[in-house]
């Protein structure tokens, strides 16, 4: 299991992670989403013993990552840079990582390497950016270390081969119970192969829950209400309705429509407006994408606002 | 295909070695390349070389034409072999950049620290894995090059004299191994220092030479302090400067290649104290560089310096050197500062790429300036501190090396005869006194209306070596007669006699004929007149094994009293006492004995009772480093100082020319150019020969009854009605 307590990562003055508690259980394939400067990276290369934390702990099974050959052993980390190998054949690079992890396939290796058709003896200078990502891929997979952590795992691969790797690490994760930490900001691949996702901004987690949960805990509601007896229409404010309980992360009226995106399961929601007889009401779910544009617009990151 | 995972754990050090030597195999392959085109090569072109001459000069078995064909092709190897040598050493520095360049590449960091290792076990792996690269080398083609050596020694004998020499060339490969492991050691640090590839490289060459340049620096602020008697190039003995740099390492190389010529007499304690210092301060630069390498963080890489000591610490040195040499030698400091500045202001640009916190800079720089400004008037207000009164005990020092110009003929001579040394620090121990307790002497005013000035200052340079490995150099201006004591316990020692007579053969191979297989014995008597024999080389050999021998039973007696005959080859005394030269001498037909009145001028030139002086002030206050014209301008100031001594003194004055007669020619045979300790009565002068007559039995009387032919006035200052003798 993977656990983050109370923990802060600084750079020089700039803060990039602010008492960040976070659990990610094993077997789980976790996403990390967020915006830029976010503190997704800082995360993933804090699991990895890149960092060491300020204050706070960074645990994997119990004990701290940093300068721990014991724990390291059991993660291997894809960074979002390839330029790194250039230098290798990709022979030499399964060398390379096969004389520091123990438990390192040959087997699966040759496997994953054929399910893809690299060259194991052309340089990796000469690869495509797909193919060198697809390349430490299948070498982190061989490694069989028991945490798979990829920052922007799958940029540069084409679709087919997006779909390749998504299934090889599906396949890990069902045959040996592989924990996967991707952080990435293509929320329809998160969605797509996480089941777990925390969501980050300035440094801090706004939430981490399962997918589905946080799917279905915001709704966009589209409601039409009855005027009143006088035959006004019925005006109500966010602020009224927030201060009947509801959680609006977005509230817009165009004439008599209102629409509005809400915290809350589907049928609490229902519940809450049933009172209020609208003459038309819907819920309905939202994406991943969604989700994330409509909480970071909460803080204030709205693309509207950058012109 | 079978699954091969791994069950057994490689040791940390066994993998990332293994990895390192695959990243780094292109530059071992240059190194391994420069180090076989290096000494291998230079060995293999000595023996070509050596041969070349035998055939030569030995077996004339070749032609001249192919003599100097072959010549000229071993030397342009040489020169090939040299650099190829010089190029493998400064690949240390390639194999420390590669194993480190996740230190200053930001694309690698993730790649190295994510890898299951410590920072302990990453650290040691890389440094030992670069280290061993950068020797294995080296080392190899010091064997290679020894085994050369031993396969050619059958076909050329003179390399024999390798084999003699070989304990100094076993010292020799420590020191070089020693060097280049503090080479690499220093690399690594300046590299721990670094988060960027220009500032590395910028930190390497800066560290390299500004830690020695900046303790030469300091040195030389302190003698420029008027630290009496203390020699400005001391430093290049002292572990300090030799122990801490490559550089300094280089240093004491030479101070060894130096000892060659008395490699038996060497200072094993300076030598060993020299590994011992060095390795510490090695394995100091190392745990420096693994406490910073553990402190600093992947984030850092990029960053121009993580830690921003090191530059101020460069540039502050590099200010050092720069405004003490413009202080010390008279330059103009405020060109000093601006020139500092300069160097500083661009140095601060490029490492803040920009002017971010420029203020900062401004403040660096001016604590810079203030620090070397107050450190040198520390220097100069404390007088160096006191170190110029610092004398060693006798019991303290292994031995010394003195340079004298009358007895050692401007080269240095190595002494454990402890009547030597104590005489050297009895002498050190006055000169000290005379100078810090001015206030204790009183020396006399010479009337110079009266006399000619005849001034006997000797330079002698004193270098201690003690048994704790330390090295004492100081460099005086000495009246020659508070040395006589000590110049009589050197001509009375066996080091004397074993390194003169060495100083002998040499000085007579240089003139050894090849062709002739002969060389050339001069012998200058009393007269001035030369005699020269052509002898062999075994012939040679016995005279000096007969001089050795004189020497070493030469009495206290005999050096005062004997009757001087003359020299051979215009340097090396001979006494009458000197039996064994004096006999193999005349067995070749070189008369030692007395000069017959023929032998002699018709006129000889006398000087009458001569007075020598010493500029006792300037001497002992070493004011003559603020005015060069001291001794033309200031005749008031030079006093007498007790009587005179010493050897070889030259000697010019009023003389009178006396017809040569039978007494005169008594005279001169009993003169001698060696004075210990007591006023002469009469200088003569002929055919370039000084002699002084000391009063002894009847040589007044016999003085005083020559007949004068003729006066002859030298002396500006003299009244010529008040000159004459009486």
């Amino acid at each position: 299991m993977i656990e983050l307590k109370n923990t802060l990562k600084k750079f020089d003055s700039y803060t990039a992670l602010d008492h960040v508690d976070l659990k990610i259980e094993k077997g789980t394939a976790f996403g990390l989403l967020g915006s830029n400067g976010a503190g997704k990276s800082t995360i993933l290369r804090l699991l990895s013993g890149i960092y060491k934390p300020e204050e706070g702990e960074v645990l994997i099974d119990g004990k701290p990552v940093y300068d721990n050959v014991e724990i390291k052993e059991k993660v291997f980390f894809i960074n979002d840079e390839t330029v790194q190998f250039a230098g290798f054949t990709l022979k030499e690079l399964k060398n390379y990582y096969k004389s520091y992890y123990r438990n390192f396939s040959e087997e699966t290796f040759e496997e994953l390497r054929k399910r893809i058709n690299l060259p194991l003896n052309k340089k990796i200078n000469k690869f495509s950016k797909g193919m060198k990502r697809q390349a430490i891929v299948i070498i982190g997979l061989a490694c069989k270390t028991d945490y798979l952590l990829l920052d922007e795992a799958f940029d540069g691969l084409d679709p087919t081969m997006r779909i390749i790797v998504k299934k090889m690490l599906v396949d890990a994760m069902l045959d040996r119970q592989l924990t996967t930490v991707i952080s990435s900001h293509n929320l329809r691949e998160i969605n797509e192969v996480c089941d777990t996702a925390a969501l980050l901004h300035g440094g801090k987690i706004l939430f981490a829950r399962e997918l589905d949960d946080v799917t279905s805990s915001i709704h966009k509601i589209q409601a039409v209400f009855p005027p009143d007896e006088n035959g006004n229409p019925v005006e109500y404010t966010k602020e009224q309705l927030e201060e009947s309980g509801l959680e609006i992360l977005h509230f817009e009226r165009s004439q008599s429509i209102y629409y509005i995106i809400a915290k809350g399961e589907a049928d609490v929601l229902k519940a809450y407006f049933a009172p209020k007889k609208p003459v038309l009401f819907e819920v309905i779910p939202l994406t991943l994408e969604e989700i994330f544009i409509y909480e970071l617009e909460v803080l204030g990151y709205d693309s509207n606002d950058i012109k | 295909m079978t699954a091969t995972t791994s069950s057994k754990s490689p040791s940390f050090f066994g993998k990332r070695f293994k990895n390192n030597f695959r990243e780094n195999k292109r530059s071992f392959i240059v190194h391994l390349i420069m180090s076989i085109l290096g000494l291998p090569a230079l060995a293999v072109i000595a023996i070509i070389a050596l041969y070349n001459e035998t055939q030569y000069y030995n077996l004339k078995a070749i032609s001249e034409e192919a003599y100097d064909s072959i010549s000229a092709g071993c030397g342009a190897f040489a020169v090939v072999g040299v650099l190829c040598f010089i190029i493998s050493l400064f690949l240390g520095m390639t194999l420390a950049l590669t194993n480190f360049k996740y230190l200053y590449k930001k694309s690698i960091t993730d790649m190295n620290y994510a890898l299951p290792l410590s920072g302990t076990q990453r650290f040691f792996a890389d440094y030992l894995s670069g280290c061993i690269m950068y020797i294995a080398p080296i080392f190899g083609a010091i064997l290679l090059s020894i085994a050369i050596l031993g396969i050619g020694t059958p076909i050329v004998p003179e390399i024999n004299e390798f084999w003699k020499n070989f304990d100094f060339v076993l010292k020799v490969i420590f020191i070089v191994l020693i060097a280049i492991i503090q080479f690499y050691t220093l690399t690594v640090l300046a590299i721990v220092f670094c988060g960027n590839t220009f500032e590395s490289i910028f930190s390497i060459f800066a560290f390299n030479v500004l830690i020695p340049a900046s303790i030469a620096c300091v040195w030389v602020a302190l003698c420029q302090s008027y630290a009496y008697g203390i020699d400005q190039t001391a430093i290049f003995y002292n572990n300090i400067f030799t122990s801490t740099s490559p550089i300094g390492a280089i240093s004491f190389f030479f101070i060894v290649a130096d000892s060659i010529d008395y490699t038996d007499s060497f200072n094993t304690f300076l030598y060993t104290k020299w590994i011992i210092i060095t390795l510490a301060v090695t394995a100091l630069y190392l745990i420096a560089a693994y406490l910073l390498y553990r402190h600093r963080k992947a984030e850092d890489v990029s960053k121009p310096y993580v830690y921003k000591s090191a530059f101020y610490a460069i540039m502050t040195m590099g200010t050092f050197c720069i405004l003490s040499l413009f202080i010390n030698f008279g330059g103009f400091l405020a060109a000093g500062i601006v020139l500092c500045g300069i160097v500083w202001f661009i140095m601060e640009v490029i490492t803040r790429r920009g002017f971010k916190k420029f203020w900062q800079a401004g403040l660096g720089f001016g604590a810079a300036v203030i620090s070397v400004i107050v450190l040198c008037s520390l220097f100069s207000s404390t007088k160096g501190f006191g170190i110029a009164k610092k004398v060693p005990s006798t019991a303290s020092v292994e031995s010394i090396a003195i340079r004298d110009n009358d007895i050692t003929d401007y080269g240095k001579m190595v002494f454990r005869d402890k009547k030597v040394i104590e005489e050297a620090v009895k002498l050190h121990e006055e000169l000290v006194d005379r100078h810090f307790n001015q206030e204790e002497y009183t020396y006399n005013t010479v009337n110079f209306d009266e006399y000619y000035p005849n001034t006997v200052d000797d330079s002698i340079y004193l270098q201690y070596s003690t048994y704790t490995g330390s090295t004492i150099s100081r460099e005086y201006n000495v009246p020659s007669n508070m040395s006589a004591e000590l110049k009589k316990a050197i001509l009375l020692s066996d080091d004397y006699a074993e390194q003169i007579c060495k100083e002998m053969f040499r000085y007579e191979i240089n003139y050894y004929d090849e062709y002739d297989n002969a060389t050339t014995v001069e012998f200058l008597d009393k007269s001035g007149d030369y005699q020269s024999k052509k002898t062999d080389k075994l012939s040679f050999i016995s005279i000096c094994d007969a001089y050795k021998k004189d020497l070493m039973n030469m009495t206290e007696d005999d050096l005062l009293n004997a009757n001087y005959c003359g020299k051979i080859d215009n340097q090396y005394f001979v006494l009458e006492t000197f039996d064994n030269t004096i006999s193999i001498l005349e067995s070749l037909g070189i008369d030692c004995g007395d000069i017959t009145r023929e032998e002699m001028p018709n006129n000889i030139d006398i000087s009458r009772s001569p007075v020598f002086y010493s500029a006792a002030e300037s001497i002992f206050t070493n004011d003559y480093t603020e005015n060069e014209y001291y001794y033309y301008d200031f005749y008031e100031n030079f006093t007498v100082l007790d009587s005179i001594s010493g050897m070889d003194i030259y000697y010019s004055g009023d003389t009178k020319t006396v017809k040569v007669s039978y007494e005169m020619s008594k005279l001169i045979n009993k003169s001698t150019p060696m004075v210990w300790g007591e006023m002469p009565i009469a200088v003569f002068k002929f055919n370039g020969e000084v002699l002084f007559l000391l009063d002894r039995g009847d040589n007044k009387e016999l003085l005083d009854s020559l007949e004068v032919l003729k006066w002859q006035v030298t002396n500006d200052y003299n009244d010529y009605d008040n000159y004459g003798w009486d």
